[in-house]
């Protein structure tokens, strides 16, 4: 794992106050509220590790520790799980759906 | 159209919680669309999606893309009511949400799962400068009841309404604000401020049988077994509610009919204080529940006054004499003499002042055959049944010279008065709503036979209709108070031209066919 990656799974994530998520039938949703109304455009669907994450995000947790988490609930490679993890975090910083926290070290 | 058997399908869905064999005939479409007429399609899909019968393949996707669009226009109207909580908390007005919202954010598993067509907000104190506050956030007023003004949000394209009564006749059912506020508690979701459980279901009560006289979808109607399944009620302290607020009687016939289309488990304490001719009426009825479902047409002025037993002056009153005139006049006297007036264009029937309308706005495409209703016909529908007359405005030129294209016109539901021969009505056509004249219906039409309308300037009837596709009729033009808009003769007249027309057409197309 690179510099940079580390650093980056030392860092924690909360979720955007401004951003709901919701499991409606088999499908698991995040719907920008962007303060005035929502965007049927706009919304993401997560499958279900990424759901997993998203619950996970909770401004607390370093992404170190949800890493754990998910290798906890799901069977991954560690490196999976990492990358994966990254990927998402840049998908949700590009809706503003995460705002960084602290960093953790 | 939605078949009954349809409505009835849907409606054993709600009551079994599992889905009924499909009936023989009934398509999987009609089911699809007596689900969205009932605001159930998320509870169908639910249904589908655990027991996955073969029938319903072809409408799983266009409901899961449906459940989705619900999810993001419920959680856009919850920010709505939001918002509007909190301009009015900004300005010190203790504001609480009502109904719809407050449904979707407690008992709905997910939001999608209570659609409604707009928000609604009851303003605990300082009503006048609540409408202020929302007016200089950009709000634009687009009606005024008796019990609520309805403003269109500036950022989308929700409507909120701003309550200072739960029901259009202030003061009948009296709200201790006190109370309310001393019992609100707190909101999980974007509403940081909710109505206890038992306030909840006295206003969903006091709608039900006050405001729709017992008529709901079937989506309302399961928003009180869903509270009492889902809600820690405190049944004796509901019942000290409603005897506070004099309304007993709405509280058990609004539970007697829940029970009844539901397959609600109705606490027996809250069946007491129906009065008894109104318990005697009920009880026949409620053997068909599909009664009271929407579209069924409701008696609202006499579950009104069947529920004002002992009270009935009272009603009068309270209906006519509002606690401000329009112009904000508060004194009795010109209260008085405002419902005097009002009284007397009541009695002839006319048009009441502009204040009353529910205006639904311009159209927004070029002229086209009938009308453009740019809200769809679900908030049309609620705005007639809440409010005392919707305005619209007429596109085309098919009713030339009655109504001209660019008119503003004035509709009352049909619930409120009934559609005669010669009206101009707003009906549910194949093509959508559209504003043509009534030729064969009431008082000539037999009881159950289908109506018939036709544009004045249309040559053919239009296909034949059931009366609960008439959803109002036209009262008034704006600008042009002498304009009757029943016009019985001309109506015989366009029903006479409509049959030698097909008749003639028959013919000619008969002879083309043998040659």
């Amino acid at each position: 794992m690179s510099r940079a990656a580390a650093t980056r799974l030392g860092e924690a994530w909360a979720r955007s106050e401004r951003m709901v998520g919701r499991r409606i039938g088999d499908e698991y949703v995040l719907v920008p509220l962007a303060g005035r109304g929502a965007d049927l455009d706009s919304i993401l669907n997560l499958n279900r590790v990424a759901a997993f994450v998203w619950e996970q995000l909770d401004g607390e947790r370093s992404g170190g520790e949800v890493v754990e988490a998910l290798l906890e609930r799901f069977d991954v490679e560690r490196a999976r799980a990492e990358q994966d993890y990254l990927e998402l975090i840049d998908t949700l910083v590009e809706v503003d759906a995460v705002a960084p926290v602290k960093r953790r070290g | 159209m939605v078949p009954s058997k349809a409505r009835g399908f849907v409606r054993e869905l709600v009551v079994r919680g599992s889905l009924p064999p499909l009936p023989l005939g009934l398509g999987h479409e009609a089911v699809l669309a007596a689900a969205r007429e009932q605001g159930l399609a998320c509870l169908l899909l639910a249904a589908l999606e655990r027991e996955r019968p073969a029938w319903a393949e072809a409408i799983h996707a266009p409901l899961v893309a449906e459940r989705r669009a619900l999810l993001v226009r419920t959680l856009g109207q919850i920010g709505l009511a939001a918002r509007g909580l909190s301009l009015l908390a900004a300005r010190g007005i203790r504001a609480l949400p009502l109904k719809g919202v407050v449904l979707a954010e407690t008992v709905c598993a997910v939001e999608a799962d209570r659609p409604m067509s707009d928000v609604d907000l009851i303003a605990l104190e300082h009503f006048d400068e609540g409408r202020a506050a929302l007016g200089e956030a950009g709000f634009t007023e687009v009606a005024r009841g008796d019990h609520a003004w309805a403003f269109r949000d500036p950022a989308g394209h929700g409507i909120l309404e701003l309550h200072r009564s739960v029901v259009s006749a202030p003061g009948l059912y009296p709200l201790d604000r006190e109370g309310l506020w001393a019992r609100r508690r707190a909101g999980r979701g974007q509403l940081r401020v909710l109505p206890s459980a038992e306030d909840l279901l006295l206003q969903l009560a006091l709608h039900a049988a006050f405001q729709h006289g017992l008529v709901l979808s079937l989506a309302q109607w399961l928003d009180f077994r869903l509270v009492l399944e889902r809600e820690p009620i405190d049944v004796p302290g509901l019942v000290a509610l409603a005897t506070a607020a004099r309304a007993r009687a709405p509280l058990a016939a609004a539970f007697a009919v829940a029970g009844a289309v539901t397959g609600a488990r109705v606490p027996s304490e809250l069946a007491f204080g129906l009065p008894r001719g109104m318990a005697r009426r009920l009880e026949p009825l409620l053997q068909a529940p599909l009664g009271f479902v929407a579209p069924a047409e409701a008696q609202l002025a006499r579950v009104r006054f069947e529920l004002a037993a002992g009270r009935r002056l009272e009603l009068v009153w309270r209906t006519l004499v509002l606690p401000e005139t329009p112009e904000g006049d508060a004194r009795l006297v010109a209260r008085v003499r405002f419902a005097f007036g009002r009284a007397l264009r009541l009695a002839r029937r006319e048009a009441a002042p502009p204040v009353q309308v529910h205006d639904l706005g311009e159209p927004q495409a070029p002229a086209g055959d009938g009308i453009e209703v740019p809200f769809g016909e679900e908030l049309l529908r609620d705005c007639l049944a809440e409010f005392p007359h919707v305005r619209l405005t007429v596109t085309g030129r098919c009713m030339e010279p009655a109504l001209a294209h660019g008119e503003k016109v004035h509709l009352v539901s049909a619930a409120r008065r009934r559609p005669r021969v010669g009206d101009v009505v707003l009906s549910r056509q194949k093509q959508g709503l559209r504003l043509h004249r009534l030729v064969f219906g009431p008082p000539l039409a037999p009881w159950g036979a289908r109506w018939r309308t036709k544009a004045d300037r249309g040559l053919l009837l239009d296909p034949p209709l059931v009366a609960e596709d008439v959803l109002a009729s036209i009262v008034s033009v704006e600008g042009r108070p002498g304009a009757r808009p029943r016009r019985t003769l001309r109506a015989l007249v366009s029903l006479t031209r409509g049959i030698v027309a097909r008749v003639t057409g028959g013919a000619r197309l008969g002879a083309e066919a043998a040659s």
